[in-house]
């Protein structure tokens, strides 16, 4: 898995989502990340990534919803060994994000994380993560909002 | 259900036996846990194996080592909790009177390096998600800001651990670390540093039990029993149900819950504690969890020295997994060990309360689930 390493825009000829299921709509590069949730029309609790039966209260009916593209960080862990088999070059950060009332999801960051702080708003944009077999993989990662941040507020 | 006794515990020392088989690990730790017990081998009724990493069938060609008696032998995973989980089902059949005495055995053998926790080919994996010691890291950093805990106070678990493995013949690390050791060790998913996280290991632990009614034909003199236990997967919390930055101790605390009230007992009557340090912060978050603290005091707790072998709650005597080793299959009997032990005060340089104690509390987690065991004696 050597092009695991490969995180530069490659010159692949299709583009396809790292994992199924989790885009609403066709992913593009560079724009916000559409994501694909589930709501229980039981209890209301939401999910990421969607799934066929509520984990809280069990009920089969769910139904699918768009994420919001932003949040703000729940918590954030630096990266500083390399995962063997990932397309993460540490230090990288790893961020749990809330998006509103809906779920938490997790993923990376990988630029600016040294000015990351907790409960920072970033959005959640694709990006090809792997070029791999003449295909970019893309998936959506954090990215730290601009004039959300303290720093940049001084 | 009936009053069932741990007979006898016994573990091949932990740490890296590139030249000996899962067979030899097994062995001795068996060998060990059945001299403690006087209990021939040719008496044990069943085996249960807490197992991991090694392939098919795995408990039978360590336990077979002992003997071809024709009993039962089964394999249990449940990620670093296997053995505890192997307990618990033990514990169950002779409880219930299906047999009167049981074998409980935990082995691995494990690689150098970041455990693979997820397929090298999946989503989390490549997105680098897959990092073990980061989602400690996570929660840990979110308990810094919240309870105005510093990272020192995470690094000091470590401390700890490392002092109580230097009494502890059966450790993987039995060498003092200083603070400074600790926190500039590299960091490997911040805060957590080399040092806060549990090793890589071989090793095997085992531990024969008994009905207490037949118990005084192999043994007399102080023994422990298995007065609570309670085992769950992960409930799912609906988001709404707790405030937002509180520290997440929901499933210990629930199952924490269901082994006081099988035990008739609670977190004051405790005297000593093993809890799930697979990284530093882990010892903070359970003691919480656990009802021994209350949450948000927990590191705290740990920079005071309350944890320490001469504290008021001892927490780890043995070294814990960051410094005893986890050899993940193991870990659970190694737990029991070291609880039977401190109940029999038979701990040496490790003992607390000058011998007198006689309520321990084990926290095992795995992926997959946690177990709660209660022994008291």
């Amino acid at each position: 898995m050597n092009a695991a390493a490969e995180t530069t825009k490659g010159q692949s000829e299709d583009i396809r989502p790292l994992s199924a299921g989790q885009f609403i709509a066709a992913p593009t590069p560079g724009e916000r990340a559409r994501l694909r949730g589930a709501r229980c029309r039981a209890c209301g609790e939401t999910f990421f990534p969607p799934r066929r039966y509520c984990a809280a209260c069990t009920s089969g009916e769910m139904e699918d919803i768009e994420l919001p593209s932003s949040g703000s960080v729940e918590s954030f862990t630096i990266v500083h060994q390399q995962l063997p088999g990932s397309a993460m070059i540490p230090p990288y950060a790893i961020v749990n994000v809330r998006l509103g009332a809906g779920p938490v999801v997790q993923t990376v960051l990988r630029e600016g994380h040294e000015m990351l702080e907790l409960d920072d708003d970033v959005a959640l944009v694709v990006e090809t993560v792997l070029n791999e077999d003449s295909h970019s993989y893309v998936a959506f990662i954090a990215r730290r909002l601009a004039g959300g941040s303290k720093e940049e507020g001084k | 259900m009936r009053d069932v006794v741990v007979l006898g515990a016994g573990l091949h020392r932990f740490g890296r036996f590139p030249d000996k088989s899962l067979p030899d690990l097994g062995r001795e730790a068996i060998e060990n846990a059945l001299d403690d017990s006087g209990v021939p081998f040719k008496d044990i009724e069943v085996a249960y194996v807490g197992r991991v990493l090694a392939g098919m069938g795995a408990g039978l060609s360590v336990v077979s080592e002992m003997g071809r008696t024709g009993i039962p032998v089964i394999n249990i995973e449940m990620a670093c909790g296997s053995s505890t989980s192997a307990f618990r089902e033990a514990y169950l059949s002779v409880a219930t009177g299906v047999y009167d005495t049981a074998l409980v055995v935990g082995f691995e053998k494990m690689q150098r390096g970041l455990i693979q926790i997820a397929d090298q080919k999946s989503y989390q994996t490549v997105m680098g998600l897959a990092v073990m010691p980061a989602s400690y890291a996570l929660q840990a950093r979110r308990y810094m800001a919240d309870h105005g805990a510093t990272a020192e106070m995470f690094g000091q678990v470590s401390v700890k651990s490392h002092r109580n493995g230097a009494l502890n013949p059966y450790a993987q690390y039995q060498t003092a670390v200083t603070l400074d050791d600790v926190m500039n060790s590299r960091s490997i998913a911040d805060p957590v540093t080399l040092l806060q996280c549990s090793p890589t290991t071989d090793g095997a632990a085992a531990v024969v039990i008994c009905a207490a009614s037949k118990a005084a034909q192999y043994k007399s003199g102080r023994l422990a029993h298995v007065a609570g236990w309670a085992t769950g997967s992960g409930k799912y919390e609906p988001t709404g149900d707790s405030a937002e930055g509180e520290a997440d101790t929901g499933e210990i605390g629930r199952l924490v819950a269901m082994a006081w009230e099988r035990a008739g007992l609670g977190p004051e009557d405790v005297d000593v504690t093993q809890v799930h340090d697979a990284f530093a912060p882990g010892e903070i978050f359970s003691i919480e969890g656990l009802g021994l603290v209350p949450v948000g005091e927990g590191a705290q707790a740990v920079w005071d020295g309350r944890t320490e072998i001469d504290g008021d709650i001892p927490v780890n005597t043995d070294g814990g997994l960051l410094s005893r080793g986890h050899p993940i299959g193991a870990t659970g009997c190694a737990m029991v060990t070291e609880i039977v032990r401190q109940l029999t005060g038979e701990a040496g340089p490790r003992q607390v309360k000058g011998g007198d104690a006689h309520v321990g509390l084990i926290q095992n987690a795995g992926i997959g689930g946690m177990n709660i065991l209660v022994l008291t004696s």
